[in-house]
């Protein structure tokens, strides 16, 4: 049986990591709802200057790209925050609770390492995107691509925070069995 | 041979219950490996795919219907769908159909379609002592009608993909998604009438709760006609439709006073979790596409399908018979993405047109999902009604039919797609 000491130890990890993870999420919220109402108020602008004005704004385009991407990209951390991709569980039915967990975090750890090397290319072609600006208002092109490696390293916390909490639930049943 | 494997692996991956976005990543990344590519390009195609101001309708839309969800908005056009045929031989199986036609003209997004309004049908047709396994199936299968009748976001992902225009694929989609509803209604009268299904007795037909409906879901009701006007007229293009629609969900919020700040903050984060989860599949789909591109995969398979026949109408069978066995297996979307580049280089050498293809693959793979044994809103509606496999299954089956019944229409008849793009757009 497990030393339910030793437990409780291990508890203090995820523990700091939630409260981490729980405040990166509420940023992330708070980022993507206030780009999202940002985009709506500039198109709507675009849509009103353009049809009752005749004038029209050259930003807004790059604007919304640049947006866009931060939406999709942070706002998919959300998503993983409550496990809300879509998942086929057909495996779930022919494993206990306790092998599931633990394949569970066996599956985080493959997709923890798939971002790993999203993160490394993406950190070497943000240093080669650095060097450039587009041409409307000149942005600089990595801020486009930033987004997907910012993502990704938020991804990884959250999926390394989940894990220890599957595994720390696993070891608490074990301690419990009779 | 790398193209079969990001496709094996992929399948491999999702059984494995890998997420569908990491599935498909982790397949194309170990593929490239062994194709010697670049890693280099997995961040940038990424980032360069969802870089497209049409696809910023996606947000929009699906904003705009969990709007209307939020708001009520969705009950009242449930109301007025019942007063209108609710007296029908299946009763609130029809005010099913019509009330999923009449949502589909304000929501791009299955999601929101599900999660509003087939929460209400539901609880309306068990609450009437409706057969379950008949209602989850007739819920499935009205569900299917949503993104067919604009807006509709699977739309403006294969207008990307397909380099077509939004906004005639939209309109293309207007007389496919009445016919299926139509199809639809008339199965299930059959089925009643003909006393294969038992249905408690319809309402009867009541003038003034028809007005008193149509006045509460008014604004509601004339969504669809601005948010098509605004397209079909060129007033706005299909990304700023998406803003009308949002704007418009607002005021109809302010007239009705049911706004308030802390809904609208649950919104925000619920639009932006679809829409993230959309668009990483869409990224990551776009890498897949990128390396099959650089394997010539669509130019083998057309190589193949031109060894098989060179007739539109064998292609277009064959073609749907392997669309819905993809359709059952796979979601939607990712389905969506992974077969129209492979698809349609094929179906443009033969001359079909590619709006005409568009409407077909999105209302095949929809199809799929009530396909058994693996369609995957079977498993949905299994989760929400807690109705048994074979009995939603059994039940599913008359209803099954009859869309493929109206998928074979809209394959078989071009015109009924065509039409109304060639009218009001040419």
């Amino acid at each position: 049986m497990t030393d339910p000491i030793s437990v409780r130890g291990v508890v203090r990890i995820p523990a700091t990591l939630g409260g981490v993870v729980r405040a990166v999420d509420r940023i992330e919220e708070v980022v993507t709802s206030v780009l999202l109402v940002a985009v709506i108020a500039i198109n709507g602008m675009e849509v009103f200057t353009r049809t009752v004005l005749d004038y029209s704004f050259s930003w807004v385009y790059e604007i919304n790209l640049l947006a866009a991407n931060w939406i999709y990209f942070i706002g998919i951390c959300l998503v993983y925050y409550h496990n809300g991709d879509i998942t086929v569980e057909v495996l779930d039915r022919f494993m206990s609770r306790k092998l599931l967990g633990r394949y569970r975090v066996l599956v985080n750890a493959v997709i923890v390492a798939l971002m790993c090397v999203l993160i490394y290319y993406g950190g070497v072609l943000l240093a080669i995107q650095s060097r450039t600006k587009t041409l409307g208002l000149g942005v600089p092109n990595h801020l486009f691509s930033m987004p997907v490696v910012i993502g990704a390293v938020s991804m990884v916390l959250i999926i390394v925070w989940q894990s220890l909490g599957l595994w720390l639930e696993g070891r608490r049943t074990e301690a419990e069995a009779p | 041979m790398i193209s079969a494997s990001i496709f094996i692996l992929f399948m491999v991956f999702m059984a494995a219950r890998l997420p569908v976005s990491m599935a498909i990543g982790l397949a194309t990344m170990l593929s490239m490996i062994v194709g010697g590519y670049d890693l280099r390009s997995i961040p940038q195609v990424m980032s360069k795919s969802t870089q497209s101001v049409p696809l910023m309708a996606v947000p929009f839309f699906i904003l705009a219907a969990n709007l209307m969800n939020t708001l009520g908005m969705t009950q009242k056009i449930f109301d007025f769908a019942a007063s209108v045929v609710g007296f029908m031989r299946g009763g609130l199986a029809q005010v099913n159909v019509l009330a999923s036609m009449i949502f589909a003209g304000i929501s791009g997004a299955a999601v929101a379609d599900a999660a509003g309004l087939g929460t209400i049908e539901m609880r309306a047709m068990r609450q009437a002592g409706y057969n379950l396994g008949f209602s989850a199936s007739v819920t499935i299968a009205s569900s299917t009608i949503g993104p067919i009748i604009p807006p509709s976001i699977m739309m403006v992902i294969y207008a990307i993909t397909a380099n077509v225009s939004i906004a005639r694929l939209f309109v293309a989609g207007l007389l496919p998604g009445l016919l299926i509803g139509l199809i639809l209604m008339a199965a299930i009268y059959w089925q009643v009438a003909s006393g294969r299904q038992e249905c408690p007795p319809p309402v009867p037909f009541s003038r003034r709760r028809l007005l008193d409906t149509a006045r509460d879901g008014l604004l509601s009701l004339i969504a669809p006609i601005i948010i098509l006007w605004g397209m079909v007229g060129g007033v706005v293009t299909p990304t700023e439709a998406g803003v009308l629609a949002v704007g418009y969900s607002l005021v109809i919020g302010a007239v009705y006073r049911s706004c308030r700040l802390a809904d609208l903050v649950s919104v925000l984060r619920s639009t932006v979790e679809t829409t993230a989860l959309v668009m990483y599949i869409v990224a990551v789909s776009s890498v897949m596409s990128w390396v099959m591109i650089n394997e010539g995969t669509a130019h083998h398979v057309s190589e193949w399908l031109a060894g098989v026949s060179d007739n539109p109408l064998v292609f277009l069978i064959v073609m749907n018979v392997f669309l819905l066995v993809v359709g059952c297996i796979l979601e939607t979307l990712p389905a969506m993405l992974i077969t129209v580049p492979i698809l349609l280089p094929t179906a443009l050498a033969l001359g079909i047109d590619p709006v005409h293809f568009g409407v077909i693959v999105i209302f095949n793979l929809l199809v799929g999902i009530m396909t058994p044994p693996m369609g995957i809103g079977l498993y949905i509606l299994i989760a929400i009604s807690g109705v048994g496999y074979g009995e939603l299954v059994r039940a599913s089956l008359p209803l099954l039919l009859t869309l493929i019944v109206s998928l074979l229409l809209i394959t078989f008849i071009p015109p009924l797609t065509l039409y109304l793009p060639q009218l009001l757009l040419d």
